[in-house]
């Protein structure tokens, strides 16, 4: 029996847990999915899990660095975050960290932004192990890859959508909040550095996939880690590249997964934007980034969506930095250039708009996409911008306030995009039956 | 610590020759694997491969309040040397079976072999412990985890089902620096005439992390011992080291102050994550 004092002390402590087990927010953490290929990735293809180390450090510390800093601030810190992310590259992490491990303020203030981050970097080490691990068959990667989508999406309450971010874009309606464009245009530098991350990682996949099991599959991740530290990084791409883009093949064999990393990578930049705001508090940041997170996560019926994108370069090669790789025009501000026109009848009357006020709105809204601030741009975000433009321009304010759902403007796109895309084809899926065999690097067409 | 490197390249090595392999040799493999986990589990207490999570023993007392995530499942080993005030000395060597049984649980099963020629009491004995998390520290509440354990007499000169439950709070005070909080509050349930029935052991620790792959832990450790009237006070400090993403290898050292206290003592182990 335990002491009379010992049992009030054990009693109070019961009771206080129990109490705090009703309003805190819990961990909830999940471990990944084991099987025979777990790590292969790690133990042959060293050099590639250090780039995804060195970026995933990236990605965690970027966190902190933007809430805690002052936006009059942004540009010396752009310089010294920058100098970090290349340092990290060069000298990566031997492990990939957690996010909470280099973004504890952040982990203490908006745990559900990292848990729904770490746990889609997992299913990213799961795809890439399977691609690796040489005891599968090429014919049973993409089975093996299925599983792992499984395990994903039903193993955890938050994970990202399988739909195209065509749909999980609109589906979030963040584009005329009052953040939106904040980070790109205030930390240029750190910004088109995880666009640079965001060409590593799929093109990563498409070495795997052009490079087939054997030693050519290590040649040609060789070949895209060096072209990533010598060339791109230094000249990184100017949007972000979806899947559909870099990776045509992994994206044809498991499109699940290819949007999955699409939906992630937007969210990183979704949270980046909020997190770089000053107009919120902290409280009301969260509440608006658990919106976007729960938006942008999985819905049931999502599935009918997942087949449904174009592939712009079907035979790209992963070895090679093409110039359509560079430019800020590219499927991802095709898309939300759409998304723009579809919304802009809920806010302006169009037939009475002037072609020369359309050309400026569409002119400033291209330069609120473009990285930095350029020359005649606005201060501020896209709906900033517009509203200098278009004087006139009519919001729903309350639609636009932190955790609000701006639900017209939601199903204004949707409907937009149903229209445009809702008879597109499925995308063909990727005969697996042979290996590949490693072809010779294309030309750069520049 | 080369020991431990070696065994996780020989199971590697392994794995990839398993197509050529007759039945015969993979029973024998599997015999083999057995074995040296059996062993790993009777020297080590620590398997997760995560070094920021903290785990008992691995290098020091304190633990952390989170514990290792759903579905996870690590063997840890832990091996340890004390010279006593007595001038005894006692080698301990732990293995731990960790599993993530359910969100926010996690339950161990571990047992304490010692060594050498100080006390032996309780060596051998089998020990069931769970822990869970309240929750995720926010940036104004600690974190939270209570654990309980059993230990049935399956020692040495042991009898009773002795118990023990323990309130864990970690705070991060900057950056990833924080300090936690353990008590643990123990019952020993047929304690002989020089025993304390009930007793307490507290420990004030700290953690910070020295680059992404190496974290330093201490703590100060107040204990009141197994017999009446003794009490130890102890530092610790050591390190966590991540060395692949499932393996975490930890040394530390410490120091005993006042009488009745170990003069120093040191422990080395290892967690696995499977």
């Amino acid at each position: 029996m335990i002491k009379k004092r010992n049992s009030k002390t054990t009693i109070l402590i019961i009771i206080f847990s129990l109490s705090l087990n009703l309003f805190a927010e819990k961990r909830n953490e999940v471990s990944y999915l084991r099987g025979p290929y777990n790590y292969d990735f790690f133990y042959r293809n060293n050099e590639s899990y250090d780039m995804s180390s060195a970026i995933h450090f990236a990605h965690g510390y970027q966190h902190d660095i933007l809430e805690k800093t002052p936006l009059s601030r942004h540009q010396p810190v752009d310089d010294e975050t920058y100098a970090k992310y290349l340092d990290y590259l060069y000298n990566p992490p031997k492990t990939e960290p957690t996010m909470e491990y280099f973004g504890p303020y952040i982990a203490r203030s908006m745990w559900q932004l990292y848990r729904a981050i770490d746990w889609t970097h997992m299913h990213h080490e799961q795809t890439y192990d399977i691609m690796s691990y040489q005891k599968i068959p090429w014919p049973d990667k993409k089975e093996w890859t299925d599983r792992s989508v499984r395990y994903y999406l039903d193993k955890f309450d938050i994970p990202r959508s399988i739909a195209p971010l065509d749909i999980t874009m609109r589906r979030a309606g963040v584009m005329m909040k009052p953040y939106t464009t904040y980070f790109r245009n205030n930390y240029p530098k750190s910004n088109n550095y995880f666009y640079f991350a965001h060409w590593w990682h799929p093109i990563a996949y498409e070495a795997q996939m052009i490079g087939g099991n054997d030693s050519q599959q290590v040649a040609a991740l060789t070949d895209v880690d060096k072209l990533g530290k010598t060339i791109v990084v230094n000249d990184p791409p100017l949007r972000m590249l979806l899947s559909r883009e870099v990776m045509p093949r992994y994206s044809r064999m498991s499109p699940e997964s290819g949007n999955i990393f699409d939906n992630l990578h937007m969210l990183h930049g979704i949270a980046y934007d909020i997190l770089a705001y000053e107009g919120w508090t902290i409280e009301e940041k969260k509440k608006e980034l658990y919106r976007v997170i729960n938006a942008m996560a999985y819905h049931p019926g999502d599935e009918k969506y997942v087949r449904k994108f174009q592939l712009p370069h079907p035979d790209v090669d992963p070895r090679v930095y093409e110039p359509w790789m560079k430019t800020v025009e590219g499927d991802m501000n095709r898309m939300m250039r759409e998304m723009m026109m579809e919304m802009m009848p809920l806010m302006m009357d169009v037939n009475s708009m002037s072609a020369q006020m359309h050309q400026k709105a569409m002119d400033q809204f291209m330069l609120k996409l473009t990285p930095g601030i350029q020359e005649g741009e606005f201060e501020g975000s896209i709906s900033d911008a517009m509203k200098k433009v278009m004087p006139n321009m009519k919001m729903d304010e309350k639609s636009m306030s932190p955790g609000a759902t701006p639900q017209k403007m939601i199903d204004a796109m949707l409907q937009g995009w149903h229209e445009k895309y809702g008879n597109l084809p499925d995308v063909e899926p990727i005969d697996m039956q042979n290996e590949p065999s490693l072809p010779p690097k294309q030309e750069n067409r520049e | 610590m080369n020991r431990k490197i070696s065994i996780i390249v020989i199971a590697r090595s392994t794995d990839e020759r398993k197509q050529i392999r007759t039945p015969k040799q993979s029973q024998l493999l599997r015999f083999s694997y057995s074995f040296v986990l059996l062993m790993l589990a009777s020297f080590s207490n620590c398997f997760a491969g995560d070094h920021l999570n903290l785990e008992e023993g691995l290098p020091v007392q304190v633990e952390d309040a989170y514990p290792t995530a759903y579905r996870n499942r690590e063997v840890q080993l832990i091996t340890g040397w004390q010279h006593n005030d007595d001038n005894t000395d006692e080698f301990h060597l732990t293995p731990v079976l960790e599993f993530g049984v359910w969100p926010n649980t996690e339950l161990e099963i571990s047992s304490d072999f010692l060594f050498g020629n100080a006390d032996r009491t309780g060596s051998g004995n089998l020990s069931i412990n769970g822990l869970y998390n309240f929750n995720q520290e926010s940036l104004f509440w600690p974190a939270f985890a209570i654990s309980g354990g059993l230990t049935p007499p399956t020692g040495e000169d042991n009898e009773g089902v002795d118990t023990n439950i323990k309130f864990i709070a970690t705070k991060t005070v900057t950056g990833l620096h924080r300090i936690h909080f353990n008590l643990n509050l123990k019952n020993n349930d047929e304690p002989k005439d020089e025993e304390r029935r009930n007793r307490y052991l507290a420990i004030l620790g700290y953690s910070l992390p020295l680059n992404a792959d190496t974290l330093l832990v201490m703590d100060y450790v107040r204990e009141q011992q197994r017999e009446k009237e003794m009490e130890s006070n102890i530092f610790e400090i050591g390190a966590r080291y991540k060395l692949t993403p499932r393996t975490v290898l930890a040394f530390g050292i410490g120091f005993g102050f006042g009488e009745e206290s170990p003069g120093f003592l040191t422990n080395f182990g290892f967690q696995y994550s499977f």
